[in-house]
């Protein structure tokens, strides 16, 4: 259960130097990654957990959450700028704050986004505080079945990540199944789809195929579209927004916070999902919705406070269930598994001090992006401009460094590469990569916990008619496989 | 257009049942199962199954949905040759001695300028050797190529 003690434990750790450096360090690179159009947070985490390898788990995890968070707020920084969203969660962010800095209101535009991304952020990681701890309490008393449903729906979930084309999704994700089998059979032992090949034995690294899938690819992608120059942003003055403009903003803080909330939660979809109806119901229940999408305050307000409010609901079910919601907490949770923590309801009772140092890592990093996106708005705004010509080979060259350093072979090099390629394959086709992340991961808690449930129910299928709360989640996993395809019918 | 459209999905679906095949085919290796809960081959060819008949609806729907975002390849291709060169010479010329001329290469043909593509290539692979073999403590390939120090 939650332990006030623990938590305030956790952010006497958290400010101890040898994490509160990389709390700093984390917060920076987030903004810096979020802020460069076409870089993501995603990519960010991925591409820097190999450098978490040798560091103590929680300064590691604790550098990961801040990249996580101020990546996600410092998207909205080239929405505002440059009308080109930075990260694909910042799109609704462009309506309201482009007109805004289009009026010489840039600074106070970055300054209200900032604000309000630090208020969204700070209530899901306090939300994420009080009922992960219920909720893997909750989680303890699940065995194989309910596992092995947990499992299914977040498969099938994972096709919705695909948006219209949800057939693209579920192939992506059937083909990460595959990938997640190369290795041991998880009951038998015995290798399977190694073809010959020793080092596939053990199984491909997950971190060496999110690096690819993730940062590679997106690099390659990158280096389509390279002839294209960022326009000049504009200037950034008067950044710290006055409180009485913040506080009227009040209404439209609740009703976002709950809409990210909410949505975080719901495996499958994110940021961006929760930034656009938090941004579309503000505006609805405006007393003038035409000042819409013409530099309204409000606009920025909802969009940026929804987007980060999701980030808490999309821990939620990776550390307490060990089942990522979207690709950005996959990558966590790989993160996670390379410092021997295995997210789930067993984390929470073998190692509690560590989960309410995650707990005051994530409240920390919430608070320090708000700082730091402030006093360096200026230094930020420049970050737009980067020069993507000599970045995106550093980031090629990073990816394939990081995935060596993972266990110090030659064979991750090509694992990387190989993903890095399909991945880029599969988004210049309209195949979105997350579903195949997801897949990997769910597919080995899908089969072994199938299997172990047939075992219990000695090969009797029907034993999932006895467990209410495995078929409740199959019961789930089958209506979402319908709204799916009746969504997919409708395109 | 709508045939250029297609293709990929096309490719996909035949991707699809080559990857249907190639399970049945290695599954028919395994151990035999001892009875239906151990069953190994149980969850493979579920999988076998389902991807044929999403291959088949793929086909059946080819095309369908907003067309990607699409570049110029060739940027692209270049940077995969570059990137597989660079990692089949990790080994032999070692991190330093593999990441300078691939990074001045890569910029430049992205059309960083000379100046800059030259600082940037020299470096980067130097600070992220020192960072990772020096700071973070974790070994990363010198070469093959050349003499060990003290060796």
């Amino acid at each position: 259960m939650f332990d006030s003690g623990l938590l305030l434990q956790g952010f006497w750790q958290v400010f101890q130097p040898e994490v509160f450096v990389f709390l700093m360090i984390g917060t920076v690179l987030g903004i810096v990654v979020g802020a460069i159009p076409g870089l993501t947070a995603t990519m960010a985490i991925a591409l820097l957990i190999p450098f978490t390898f040798q560091m103590n788990p929680i300064s590691g995890i604790v550098m990961l959450l801040a990249i996580y968070a101020s990546g996600i707020y410092g998207g909205g920084i080239a929405s505002i700028l440059i009308r080109t969203p930075g990260t694909p969660a910042a799109a609704a962010t462009v309506l309201d704050g482009y007109p805004m800095a289009q009026q010489g209101h840039a600074g106070r535009a970055i300054g209200i986004a900032t604000i309000s991304s630090g208020i969204g952020g700070v209530f899901s990681a306090i939300c994420l505080t009080l009922f992960a701890p219920i909720l893997a309490t909750v989680a303890l008393r699940f065995s194989a079945p309910e596992y092995f449903a947990l499992a299914v729906f977040g498969l099938v979930v994972t096709m919705s990540l695909a948006g219209d084309a949800p057939l693209k999704g579920l192939a992506a994700a059937l083909a990460g199944l595959l990938v997640g089998m190369i290795g041991l059979d998880p009951i038998g032992g015995f290798p399977r789809f190694n073809f010959g090949v020793a080092e596939l034995t053990g199984g491909l690294n997950f971190v060496a195929v999110m690096i690819g899938l993730f940062s590679l690819s997106e690099a390659f992608r990158q280096l389509e579209t390279m002839g294209t120059s960022m326009p000049v942003p504009p200037a950034v003055r008067d950044v710290l927004p006055r409180l009485w403009e913040i506080l009227s903003f009040w209404k439209v803080y609740v009703r976002s916070c709950v809409f990210g909330l909410v949505v975080g939660v719901t495996p499958g979809i994110g940021a961006e999902t929760s930034s656009f109806l938090s941004y579309s119901e503000t505006r609805r229940t405006a007393r003038d919705p035409s000042r819409f999408g013409k530099g309204a305050p409000e606009g920025v307000a909802a969009a940026q406070s929804a987007e980060n409010a999701s980030t808490g609901g999309d821990l939620l079910p990776m550390l307490t269930l060990g089942v990522p919601g979207d690709a950005a907490t996959a990558v966590l949770m790989g993160a996670l598994t390379i410092h021997n923590l295995q997210p789930g309801p067993l984390l929470f009772q073998d190692r509690p001090d560590l989960v309410h140092q995650i707990f005051a890592g994530m409240i920390c990093a919430n608070v320090a992006f708000v700082i730091v996106g402030l006093v360096g708005a200026r230094l930020f705004a420049s970050v737009v401009q980067v020069d993507r010509r000599v970045l995106v080979p550093i980031v090629c060259l990073l990816s394939l460094i990081g995935a060596y350093a993972i266990e110090n072979n030659p064979m991750d090099v090509w694992v990387t590469l190989i993903f890095g390629v399909v991945g880029w394959l599969m988004q210049r086709n309209g195949y979105p990569v997350s579903p195949l992340v997801l897949a990997v991961i769910l597919g080995g808690m899908m089969e072994s916990n199938l299997r172990r449930a047939l075992v219990m129910g000695q090969g009797d299928v029907a034993m999932f008619l006895d467990r209410p709360i495995a078929l409740a989640i199959l019961a789930a996993a089958a209506l979402t496989f319908v709204a799916v395809i009746r969504r997919m019918r409708r395109a | 257009m709508v045939a250029r459209r297609r293709a990929p999905d096309y490719a996909a679906a035949g991707i699809l049942v080559m990857l249907a095949v190639v399970i049945v085919w290695e599954s028919t290796r395994w151990p035999a199962a001892a009875a239906f809960a151990g069953n190994p081959t149980l969850v493979p060819h579920s999988l076998a199954v389902l991807m044929v008949v999403t291959a088949i609806a793929i086909a059946w729907f080819a095309g369908a949905g907003m067309p990607a975002e699409r570049g110029h390849a060739a940027g692209a291709l270049l940077a995969i040759g570059a990137t597989a060169a660079l990692a089949a010479l990790l080994p032999v010329l070692g991190v330093i001695g593999a990441g300078i001329p691939y990074l001045f290469a890569l910029q430049r043909a992205c059309g960083a300028p000379g100046r800059v593509s030259a600082i940037s290539a020299f470096v980067t692979p130097i600070a992220l050797y020192a960072v990772f073999a020096k700071g973070l403590n974790v070994p990363l390939p010198i070469g093959s190529l050349w003499p060990m120090p003290g060796g």
